[in-house]
């Protein structure tokens, strides 16, 4: 009976992911053919975005630790590809493991003290962080150049992970995608995934299971922030121009929550749709109200915002999930009941 | 056959208030032993202070020898203490076959070994048919079996069972005094706490009484129930007269 709902599933999944592979590469050639840089773009923000808040949700979802301050992850991934480059000359290539480092090292840093507690400590704390590391760097000039921000030198070349044309950066997004979803993937079918569920249902229980909450929370939170990194030094690279108010902003921070919860806090494929839904979303608000009256772009970002989680809490994907589900059920109601009561049949 | 955890002279304070107050027994290797007394004696705080999720105010709980006070309830856990709470916390977005997986992990890392020895437990508790059903759906029954289920499934040396058969249903009752009979056969150490003297007489081979956070009377069952102190703080002396 599972087997076969598992199957009927698997096929949606499959169905959903060819169909937006489908529109990849539609995108891919409809620029090449129209030269339609707006839509190349939004696609390779789509992708990023989905990459990112997939990071997010290692720590948010899968663990439920909410962390409001991601946005010092992605800071520090991206100043740390531009500023190694342009002061210390190192390549690009290794400036992406040197982000992962630091952005390693600031998570165990703020998860250290925090995890050990319970409340809203963890969450507390990402805020203050997210805004002390933007302060930090429109303060430290000396090394970050501050509010005025830094531009990535124009030397094109493989090695200098810069390209003239933007659908490599197209490539770079999805492979970036790729292997955040394949990690989330491992982990959710590992040791680790078992237990930061666990965790996030009661940490009592986890506790007497043996599992030690405090390293498991902060794996995922290491985990989570070097793919945040990533996603920030592929940004840098992308858009050629970093600055504090835009790279360490809350505004980061936020996308990278909102997509999840909206997709579907924890899931697999949660986040990606979240991405499709609503990076377009707000660029078609921002271009058709934001000009109009100051303020609105954002209003009705926010409605549609408190739509979703008053009539779908749980997010879209498990809500399209359960759909599924239903129409298995309906289907398997059709089967001989001695058939789709056999024990043995479950076994996988 | 030894003493597999000692606990000596332990007390816990909550501000003025003794919930346990200088109570010191030991546990032989695979007995079943009984503690009980009235609602408010400290016996669940007994367990939370072996399993360590109070911190002991003054005293000390040795395990094979070696001190566990003071150490996390995960390392309690990974050392070979399990336990079940009183109030049961399934992992109620879990299947209940995920739930014991989660138990399982403890001592195994391949996912593929984690699911048949969670099948194994599942089998061997009866839950067989409930074993994709989330955990939130369960019966009470069946979420005290989970409960057990899953502290079974870290492969415990020391099961410590704290009113898994509250609420149930005679034959309920039943069913899981056959399957803590077994558990004690294949060589674990348990632990009951427990109302149902029913059950607790049928099964244990010693038992302690705890009243006002004081040990009372130890000994056999049948010593204990006769002892005055306990029919007097506990039994009620309508339970003299029945017996």
């Amino acid at each position: 009976m599972k087997q076969l709902m598992k199957n009927t599933f698997n096929n949606w999944a499959k169905v959903l992911i060819a169909g937006l592979l489908l529109a990849v590469a539609l995108a891919l050639g409809i620029p090449s053919l129209m030269g339609n840089q707006f839509i190349l773009n939004m696609v390779i923000m789509i992708l990023l975005f989905a990459a990112l808040s997939s990071s997010w949700n290692i720590i948010g979802g899968m663990a439920g630790q909410l962390s409001l301050g991601h946005s010092s992850f992605f800071g520090i991934g991206a100043y740390a590809v531009v500023l190694m480059n342009i002061k210390l000359g190192v390549s690009p290539w290794l400036g992406l493991v040197g982000g992962v480092v630091l952005a390693v090292i600031a998570s165990l840093i703020i998860g250290f003290p925090c995890f050990r507690l319970r409340g809203p400590f963890f969450t507390l704390s990402t805020v203050a962080v997210g805004e002390v590391m933007r302060y930090m760097a429109i303060n430290l000039t000396g090394l970050t150049y501050g509010s005025v921000g830094v531009s990535v030198p124009m030397e094109f070349s493989f090695s200098n992970l810069l390209f003239r044309e933007k659908w490599v950066y197209l490539i770079i997004v999805v492979i970036f995608l790729g292997i955040v979803l394949f990690s989330v993937d491992r982990i959710k079918k590992s040791k680790l995934g078992y237990y930061l569920v666990a965790i996030r249902e009661d940490q009592d229980a986890a506790a007497s299971l043996g599992i030690d909450a405090t390293k498991a929370k902060l794996t995922s939170l290491a985990i989570s922030a070097a793919f945040t990194s990533l996603g920030g030094s592929i940004y840098a690279q992308y858009l050629l121009y970093i600055d504090p108010s835009s790279v360490f902003s809350a505004d980061i921070s936020r996308q990278m929550v909102v997509m999840a919860v909206v997709g579907g806090l924890g899931t697999k494929w949660g986040p990606l749709l979240g991405a499709l839904l609503l990076v377009p979303l707000d660029q078609f608000i921002r271009a058709f109200f934001g000009g109009k009256v100051h303020g609105l772009n954002l209003i009705i970002y926010a409605v549609i915002l408190i739509l979703v989680i008053l009539t779908i809490p749980q997010g879209i994907w498990p809500t399209i999930e359960s759909w599924f589900k239903k129409i298995d059920r309906k289907a398997l109601s059709k089967l001989p009941k001695n058939q789709a009561q056999k024990p043995g049949s479950e076994v996988r | 056959m030894g003493k597999i955890i000692e606990v000596v002279n332990v007390s816990k304070y909550f501000g003025g208030l003794p919930a346990v107050n200088n109570v010191s027994f030991d546990v032989e290797e695979r007995e079943i032993l009984g503690l009980i007394g009235p609602n408010g004696a400290g016996k669940t705080t007994l367990f939370n202070l072996i399993a360590g999720y109070h911190t002991l105010t003054h005293g000390k709980v040795l395990f094979q020898g070696k001190l566990i006070s003071h150490l996390r309830p995960n390392k309690i856990c990974d050392m070979g203490v399990a336990r079940t709470f009183q109030v049961v916390k399934p992992f109620g977005e879990m299947t209940v076959e995920e739930n014991v997986m989660v138990g399982a992990f403890n001592l195994y890392s391949d996912i593929n070994t984690v699911r048949t020895k969670a099948q194994e437990v599942i089998e061997r508790l009866d839950l067989t048919s409930e074993r994709q059903q989330p955990a939130k759906s369960l019966t009470i029954a069946d979420r005290k079996k989970l409960e057990l289920a899953r502290a079974l499934a870290t492969e415990p040396k020391v099961l410590m069972l704290d009113e898994v058969m509250a609420g149930l249903r005679p034959n309920e009752v039943d069913a899981f005094l056959n399957i803590i009979r077994e558990l004690q056969a294949s060589g674990i150490t348990i632990i009951v706490v427990e109302h149902i003297m029913r059950a607790i007489m049928s099964i244990c081979e010693r038992l302690i009484v705890l009243d006002h956070g004081e040990k009372i009377a130890e000994g056999n069952p049948q010593e204990v129930t006769n002892n005055p102190a306990v029919i007097k703080s506990y039994l009620g002396k309508e339970y003299q007269a029945d017996a």
